[in-house]
This record gives structure tokens, sequence and C-alpha cells, in this order.
């Protein structure tokens, strides 16, 4: 079963990882910054990837966190594949 | 002696650790064969089809099917050791593993009656010659981390010359095996180092040539890298798919740990350009020109 999610709760729900996992202040991790800038390194994506996959029970590819660079991009796609599902 | 130290390569060790770690793990996401390397996806629809049909590719760059004996360095679970036996009639099939487990396994099915050693392609003796031989995805062992380039090469030639005194006249090998891509040598990741493969190390497309000349005829080369993407794909899906059971057998930063090696696989051979996947078929020369190198 698909559980339903909004926008603003996965957006949320990622600033607080990538915050927890770089060790940054929630209100510095900007949702329209490219996940690079951050210095975010691939294993912490893939990582990443696997606890979305987890918390949304959905499907997720780790190169999508390369094909969208930014929670702001990520977040809406996984909206929308929360809504096909 | 060698044993602990496979003259530079992987250890016994280091080899039981990634394969030893239990056969009911990787069969929850391996496909049906157990088959532990990148498939063959061109015409492939399923992890199943892609496996056999990169198996056959081998068996048929080895000329396998009109031989009466093969040896498989690095045998894995024995997938094709059985397809060469159950499809092809082969009479004598050897396969050459570091893993106990492994062998264990292949010794356990009904009516196998391959011989599995559990040795290392540096101590393999055989009594007689090979009609072919085929390596699949076992090369990435053979070299340790941090040696030099040469260090690598006089490996790599002393893999060639064994399989150069074993194989007959005119004899083929196939070979897989993943190999650097856009990589520099310090980009390697710690994580697969220290986590999942120890002690191996990826060769270069120019070191194996090198290492084979004047030995093998190299008749064609494939870089299938986005295969492995492919590969790698099904088989994190399958985990995924199967977290419940795998936890039942190991723990869950096993698990994270394996999600995550899987999830780089895919970016390193998809997005990062960084690992190739070489398929190389070779000929045995008859005659060669000079013995180089490694005595
Ligand atoms: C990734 S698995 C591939 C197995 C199999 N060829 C397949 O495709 O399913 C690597 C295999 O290489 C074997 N191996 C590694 N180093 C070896 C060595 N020095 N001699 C013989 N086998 C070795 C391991 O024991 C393991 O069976």
């Amino acid at each position: 079963m698909t559980v339903k999610f909004t926008k603003e709760q996965i957006q949320e729900w990622l600033v607080n990882k990538i915050a927890t996992e770089l060790a940054m202040e929630e209100q510095d991790v900007d949702i329209n910054t490219p996940f690079k800038e951050f210095g975010i390194d691939s294993i912490t994506l893939v990582k990443l990837t696997s606890q979305i996959e987890d918390w949304l029970h959905i499907e997720l590819d780790p190169v999508l966190m390369y094909k969208f660079e930014t929670i702001h991009e990520i977040s809406d796609f996984i909206l929308k594949d929360q809504l096909k599902a | 002696m060698e044993n602990n130290n496979v003259k530079q390569g992987a250890s016994k060790q280091a080899i039981q650790y990634h394969y030893d770690k239990s056969n009911l793990f990787f069969k929850l996401w391996l496909d049906p064969t157990m088959t532990y390397s990148c498939g063959m996806w061109e015409n492939a629809t399923t992890l199943l089809d892609a496996q056999l049909q990169k198996l056959d590719f081998h068996i048929l760059q080895a000329r396998g099917a009109e031989a009466t004996s093969v040896l498989d360095i690095g045998c894995g679970w024995g997938s094709l050791m059985h397809r060469l036996k159950d499809e092809y009639g082969v009479r004598n099939v050897t396969g050459l593993t570091l893993s106990k487990a492994q062998a264990e396994w292949i010794n356990s099915k009904p009516h196998s009656d391959c011989q599995v050693l559990l040795e290392s392609w540096t101590q393999h003796q055989p009594t007689r010659p090979y009609d072919s031989i085929i390596s699949i995805g076992a090369f990435e062992h053979f070299a340790k981390r941090h040696l030099s380039k040469e260090q690598r090469i006089n490996i790599y030639r002393r893999f060639f010359l064994n399989c150069h005194r074993w194989l007959q006249k005119g004899g083929y090998l196939s070979l897989q095996t993943i190999g650097c891509g856009n990589m520099l040598r310090q980009d390697f990741s710690q994580f697969f180092e220290r986590e999942i493969f120890p002690e191996s190390d990826l060769p270069r497309l120019g070191e194996i040539a090198e290492a084979a000349e004047c030995l093998f005829e190299i008749i064609q080369v494939r870089n299938d890298r986005l295969d492995y993407a492919i590969t790698a794909r099904e088989w994190r899906k399958n985990l995924k798919k199967h977290a419940a059971e795998a936890l039942e057998i190991t723990d869950k930063a096993t698990v994270a740990k394996y999600e995550q090696y899987l999830g780089m696989v895919i970016l390193g051979f998809e997005v990062f350009e960084s690992m190739n996947l070489y398929r190389i078929t070779f000929r045995r020369i008859n005659k060669p020109r000079e013995e180089k190198r490694v005595g």
C-alpha cells in the first residue's frame, strides 16, 4: 500500500535527514541548492534513496538523486510518482 | 606457503568475508541460478534470461560446446558448470573457488558431478589440459589494492601463463571482468575496500592486454558497462523486496550495507562511468614469441 504524503512533508523529511547526515542546522539546508553543493557524497545519497523508499514504501532508483539535483526537484518527482501509484 | 596470501590477490579470508556470508542471503536477491556477475541484457527481459544469455555467450566464445573439458576459474555457486553439463553435455567440468560455502553448495546439489576445488588459480595443477577456460567476475580479486601497476601486470601475466599452460593448442579463454573506467586509482571507494570486497582491485584494459601479450591473441573485446547497472538494479530491487527475510538471516546493518553497495554499483556504471564491464575473448598462441618478465 502506498502511503500518501504532501510535498511539504517530503521536503521537511529530506531537510531533516540531510541536516542530520551533514551535521548542519535545518535552516541552513536550502531546498533549491543542489545536493553536491552541500558536499554530500554518493554513498550518502544512495543511503538517502533507500531511506526514502522504506519511509514512503515506493521504489526509487539511486540515479534519480543525480537526475534531480535539489530537495525541491526530487520531492516534486516523488510526489508525482506517489500520485501515479 | 601461499595459502593465506594467494600470491598478492585477495586471500581466502578476504574472499570468504564476502562470499561465505550466507548462501541463503545471496539466494534472496540473485537469480535462481545464483549467478553473481553482470548479466547480458541485449535481448533479455528478466534477470534469469540475462544470466543464462551471459553464460551462453562465454561458452560460445570459449568454444565450450565442442569441449570435453572446461575449467571455470572463480566458479561461484556453480551456474556455469551446471549449464556446461546439463545444456551442453560437457564431460569434465572443473571449477575453482576460494569460498567454502560455495564449494559446499555445489557439492550438495543432486547429480552434481562437476568437480569443484577449493583452491586458487595460483595453486591449481591440472593433470590434463583443458579444451576451454572461462572466468567470470573473478579477475577483480586477483590483485590486492595498493600494488604498483607493474606488480598488477605481473600477477595478471602469471594468470595468462597458467591458462596458456593449462589449455590445449589453439584453445580459447573467455574472460569477464570489471575494469577501471573514468576513474583514477585514488578515486577507488574506501567503502568497497573496507566493507565489501577487501583486498581486491580493478584492472585497466591496457594492463590485461599487456599481460596477455605473446601468450594469447585477443579476438574480441566488449564493454557492456550499462549491463551492470541493469543487473545491480535487479539485485537491489530483489534485496529490498526480500528485506524482511534478509533480516531473519542477517542484521539490519548488513542489509543496509548491501543496499548501499548495490546502489553504488548502479551509479558507478551508469552515472559516473567509473567502471567498465569487459568481456574478452582470447585464443591461445601456440608458439609464443617470448616468455616475458614472470618466470
Ligand atoms: C563474483 S564471484 C563470480 C562467480 C561466478 N563466476 C558467477 O559469475 O556467478 C567471484 C568468484 O571468484 C572466486 N575467486 C576469487 N579469487 C580467486 C582465486 N584466486 N582463485 C580462484 N577463485 C577465486 C570466488 O571464490 C568467487 O567464486
